[in-house]
């Protein structure tokens, strides 16, 4: 439950005076924000609009003065009419009012003009497609803004937190209903580097983790990171999704607790795990792998396989196999240690890390990076893992045999105990 | 936005203080709330865009002064940060501005020293801010 609104409702509950007060000064500068974030969001100039509703600009000046408080029905409708919209009266309850009050934002002011207005459009377009496809509305949405050059940020920031991106509601994860109105698209590949390029500029211009604008920064923040995630636009991501990275490092070392939530930290490391261009993050993910868990970023072990996993794949040399296999073994060490690590022990972690291996293989498709990791595993004491995992992978994914015919010699003695393992396996399994 | 209170150790927090010496009425105490509600959302930029707040104050560049048409001119000094400009305000210290003047006439000053002090005794032990705590 929001603090916020208990706070306000005891407030409210307490004294007449001080809830009409309040009432009637959140109603004034409603009226005013509105008016002015309006008219700017236009361009217009106060003169401009002076003229528009047959005023001037001093009168315009003073109906932006949130103490005026005298506002003449016929002129707020002039204003409205001529900002392309309409004007509304309505009785409220207390109970809305604190809705709105936690709610508020400067978003949350805009309203399109008539002949923007999506919902109108919306309803303009032939039946039959509404019908058949849901996201077409979205979809229509999504791509005009895309194409537009200026590439105003703002309509992204609504659509992550669930305003104004026909279909979607709240609570839902508003990133996915993007991605599902854009990935048919034709165009998808040319709208998603778009779509990365104004996400990297939310980040580096607009500095949006650090000053997330709306009334769910959270889920805006969540969702753009997920969104990132989904976009896999490497290239044009990685350099400011370090940014944040860095940004939340540095606060936490400064004032000891990152400015992000959990949510928005874990989606930002799936961001980071999915947008990998460079071994900037190598050291985050074997941080992950080797002490189960990062200083600032959630999760645990198996985040560092996963952000591994991602690594650029040319990137992953025998080096990598090596650090890999020492991380792992360090951390197979340290639940030793905890005493995590014994019979019939949930989770079984060395059933957990074959299986991160065999993932990582499955992941490259690459049967070469399993030479690597074995013949790092070997001076670390963990080669029955690697072999394990190892063997599962050749079994059950049926990898072609030029490995196996390796001439190598140090690659046939690991294939010949990898094929000595299968044969004690495959013994077991006939109960021989 | 977070939005904090300069506060005097062991006890005394300045904004509150301010207000119970100012004995603000229900109706100025409604619309200071109000205010600070939306000033916290709003944001420190886009709240100056909306003329919420004025500022930067003439000889002070970082204090900025909360506008507050109540009974009375209520004008609560506060600045940005100071520790991180990008996520958070602090309340520095209560004024109440009459025919022009200001009550007391040096809060402009006052803020600016309570900023400083906030600054050079960021690792200090006691610390000097509180979360805003509501009129």
């Amino acid at each position: 439950m929001s603090d916020f609104k208990r706070r306000l409702a005891k407030e409210f509950y307490d004294s007449r005076e001080y809830r009409e007060a309040y009432a009637e000064s959140y109603a004034n500068e409603y009226i005013t924000a509105q008016i002015k974030s309006i008219r700017k969001r236009r361009n217009l100039s106060q003169a401009q609009l002076g003229e528009l509703i047959d005023s001037n600009q001093g009168r315009v000046s003073i109906y932006e003065d949130k103490e005026y408080g005298r506002w003449n029905i016929e002129t707020l409708r002039k204003i409205a009419t001529q900002l392309g919209c309409w004007l509304k009266f309505s009785i409220e309850s207390y109970g809305t009012l604190m809705e709105e009050a936690e709610r508020f934002s400067a978003a949350g002011l805009l309203r399109p003009a008539f002949e923007d207005d999506p919902e109108v459009r919306r309803w303009l377009e032939p039946a039959r497609e509404e019908e058949d496809d849901a996201f077409a509305p979205a979809r229509r949405l999504l791509t005009q803004w895309l194409r537009r050059e200026d590439g105003d940020l703002q309509p992204l920031c609504d659509w992550l937190q669930g305003i104004g991106l026909p279909g979607s509601s709240e609570g839902e994860d508003e990133f996915q209903w993007i991605l599902w109105a854009l990935e048919d698209t034709p165009e998808w590949e040319q709208l998603k580097a778009v779509l990365a390029t104004r996400i990297a500029r939310l980040i580096t211009d607009c500095e949006i983790d650090v000053r997330p604008v709306g009334w769910r920064p959270e889920a805006l923040l969540r969702n753009l990171f997920l969104l990132a995630a989904n976009l896999k636009e490497a290239a044009t991501l990685e350099g400011p999704l370090d940014l944040v990275y860095q940004r939340e490092c540095e606060h936490k070392r400064e004032l000891g607790a990152p400015r992000m939530r959990r949510e928005a930290l874990s989606a930002l490391r799936t961001a980071m795990e999915r947008n990998q261009s460079s071994t900037r993050w190598e050291g985050v993910w074997f941080d992950f792998v080797a002490r189960g868990g990062h200083w600032l970023l959630p999760g645990t072990a198996q985040a560092g396989f996963d952000g591994l996993i991602h690594l650029c794949p040319e990137l992953s040399g025998e080096a990598y196999w090596a650090r890999l296999a020492a991380a792992v073994r360090e951390l197979e060490q340290r639940r030793f240690r905890e005493g995590k690590v014994f019979p019939g022990a949930m989770p079984d972690l060395i059933e957990d890390l074959k299986n991160h291996i065999g993932a990582i293989f499955d992941f490259w498709g690459d049967p070469r990076s399993a030479i690597h990791i074995l013949r790092a595993a070997i001076p670390v004491g963990w080669t029955q893992a690697a072999l394990d995992a190892w063997s599962r992978a050749v079994r059950e994914r049926q990898w072609p045999t030029p490995i196996q015919q390796s001439p190598d010699p140090l690659n046939r003695r690991i294939i010949a105990t990898v094929l000595s393992e299968e044969l004690r396996q495959t013994d077991r399994a006939f109960g021989a | 936005m977070t939005l904090w209170d300069f506060f005097h150790p062991p006890d005394r927090n300045e904004i509150s203080e301010w207000a119970h010496n100012v004995r603000l009425s229900r109706q100025e105490r409604a619309q200071l709330n109000q205010k600070l509600d939306m000033l916290e959302r709003l944001g420190f930029d886009i709240a100056h865009g909306l003329d919420f707040l004025a500022g930067p104050l003439k000889h002070h560049r970082h204090i900025s002064k909360l506008v507050v048409h109540a009974g009375r001119m209520l004008r609560p000094m506060l600045c940005l940060g100071p520790f991180d400009n990008r996520a958070e305000m602090t309340l520095l210290c209560g004024a109440i501005e009459k025919d022009w003047e200001l009550d007391p006439p040096d809060a402009p000053a006052r803020a600016e020293a309570k900023r400083q002090l906030l600054i050079d005794r960021r690792t200090a032990k006691e610390k000097l801010r509180v979360p805003h705590e509501r009129f």
